[in-house]
């Protein structure tokens, strides 16, 4: 493999202001120094170059909610099999997205303000959706995965391990949460995509579900290529780290086989995207 | 009162300013002592996440009620830093993410070590833990609104007060939150109100406190609660406090306006 073929140098930022520290004080001009006081923007690890529009995001991502879905047709006729279990596991993993909140935040990306102000709006709609996917499967007289479905095992010291080890991998640990959100992103859409062949009442949900995973996906994306592209140290730490990578949590119930997400052409795709991230070019999916 | 988590997710809105006249600033500019509050009220707001990070590192999230709850506290906080970053932006202060990102890399191993110190702490108490991070939280929600409105009032201009007072409506049903749960975890419970009472007597400091520079908290404390217009905000807030079971007598914000001196 010839790594270097796929390293696209992405422009690294310039050191911008010189340090400033706040000056104690009384006097107004102190206070003006103070409220304009920043820490150095031209840190090496800051990154100017990110093109999502993350505060665009925030303002416009709504959610959606359980009135949104026409509930009365499925009280009339009720989901089958496959559609509850499709829908159930969908539920679950939004179910899953605090959990998965807290594993991203003990990390190095917790400092990386764009990605928790994205990450913040995305649990917002998650909750949404979930409540949205419950209430279809209330509606058609299926029992709601209850709070702890998808929560992943909270084995009391697994945050201060997991804490400790990727701190001291440091910066380049970032791109490693990125590519694995892009790749449970694309996962799970891979199902939003299918619940229409399951049921066709499901179509619009789907839709929608499907553009905010595609959303999701765009910010994923772009923060992975950034990241994989500069620092061959991320490569490395995010290739071992995907050699490790299972998905979904055992947590996760009904766990529908991955075959049930898409056709195989559907994950040769998936692959496709995945590999022509920097330095990912040889990587295959491992699934639990 | 019993809290509607329900009711506060379905009424949760992002805070908005659109309707507004921000612009007024631009002719009419606030202080540089107010500017400055407002920096470190906009630096607090953003950095819930870190907040949010510590508490789901402990058994406090273990229920749905309480996942929703933060995932809809840390979005309208992260919106409360949007706002008032509007307002510092009319004043050509802009508080953009990646400066915000600078602020939390300066804070080095310190910020690095917090989830591990709270996951074994929280590991070593069990569940009694969790009723220390909702007095905890009670005590800084509360401090939150009163700091709003004082300022609202400290200022007197109709757009910044209406922006404060949105802001500050917020924080209330914040502490409804809080002092729901920690009444319901700290009432019957000795060893939990034990716990809580050394921890807010021993650790507790003025919300953004060791994310701010002593500076800034020093400066926000006096702009804020000295005098006795001031003092008497700061005893109302530990009159909230003391009113949790077991924590009578309490004043840990008077003891740390004391402690920075700010003048009675």
């Amino acid at each position: 493999m010839n790594e270097a073929a796929a390293v696209r140098e992405a422009p690294v930022s310039e050191s911008a202001a010189p340090a400033q520290t706040a000056a104690p004080g009384i006097g107004a001009q102190a206070d003006r120094r103070a409220a304009a006081a920043f820490a150095r923007p031209g840190l090496p690890e800051i990154d100017q170059s990110a093109e999502f529009d993350v505060r665009a995001y925030a303002q416009t991502a709504e959610g959606l909610r359980p009135e949104q879905a026409d509930l009365a047709a499925f009280t009339e006729e009720p989901l089958t099999r496959p559609g509850l279990d499709a829908v159930a596991m969908l539920a679950g993993l939004c179910a899953g997205c605090v959990a998965q909140l807290r594993e991203v935040l003990v990390t190095p990306s917790h400092r990386e303000t764009r990605v928790t102000a994205f990450l913040t709006t995305r649990a917002y709609e998650l909750h949404w959706s979930r409540q949205t996917l419950r209430a279809i499967l209330a509606a058609s007289g299926a029992a709601a995965p209850s709070h702890s479905a998808g929560r992943r095992e909270l084995a009391p010291w697994r945050p201060a391990r997991r804490a400790l080890t990727s701190n001291l991998l440091g910066h380049d640990h970032v791109a490693l949460t990125m590519t694995t959100g892009l790749l449970e992103t694309l996962l799970t859409d891979l199902l939003h995509t299918r619940l229409p062949d399951l049921d066709p009442r499901l179509a619009p949900i789907a839709l929608r579900l499907h553009h905010m995973a595609e959303t999701h996906a765009a910010f994923y994306e772009e923060q992975a290529h950034l990241r994989l592209a500069r620092s061959r140290r991320a490569r490395l730490i995010t290739r071992a780290g995907l050699r490790r990578w299972r998905w979904p949590g055992d947590q996760i119930r009904p766990r529908l086989p991955l075959r049930a997400f898409g056709t195989s052409a559907d994950l040769v795709k998936l692959h496709a995207r995945l590999a022509s991230l920097p330095g990912l070019t040889r990587h295959h999916l491992v699934t639990a | 009162m019993a809290f509607d988590i329900d009711h506060f997710t379905q009424t949760s809105e992002r805070v908005g300013w659109e309707d507004l006249d921000l612009d007024v600033f631009r002719d009419d500019p606030l202080p540089p002592a107010t500017l400055r509050t407002l920096r470190y009220m906009a630096d607090v707001e953003y950095h819930t996440v870190c907040y949010l990070r510590d508490m789901l590192v402990t058994p406090s999230h273990a229920e749905g009620d309480v996942t929703a709850f933060m995932t809809f506290w840390n979005r309208e906080e992260f919106w409360h830093g949007e706002a008032l970053s509007e307002v510092l932006r009319r004043h050509e202060i802009s508080l953009d993410f990646d400066q915000l990102k600078a602020k939390r890399l300066k804070l080095g191993w310190k910020d690095r070590l917090a989830p591990i110190k709270q996951s074994v702490a929280a590991n070593l108490a069990g569940t009694d833990f969790i009723a220390v991070h909702m007095a905890w939280g009670a005590a800084n929600e509360w401090s939150a609104g009163t700091a709003y409105r004082r300022l609202a009032v400290l200022e007197d201009h109709p757009v910044l007060a209406t922006l404060l007072h949105r802001i500050a409506k917020q924080e209330s049903r914040h502490v409804a939150f809080y002092a729901t749960q920690a009444r319901t975890r700290l009432e019957d419970h000795p060893r939990a109100q034990r716990l809580t009472r050394l921890a807010l007597r021993r650790f507790w400091g003025p919300v953004g406190t060791g994310v701010m520079p002593e500076s800034e908290v020093t400066h926000v404390m006096t702009h804020l609660f000295s005098g006795p217009a001031g003092r008497v905000q700061a005893a109302h807030i530990d009159a909230n406090i003391a009113r949790l079971p077991g924590m009578e007598g309490l004043r840990i914000v008077q003891d740390a306006l004391d402690r920075r001196g700010v003048p009675t």
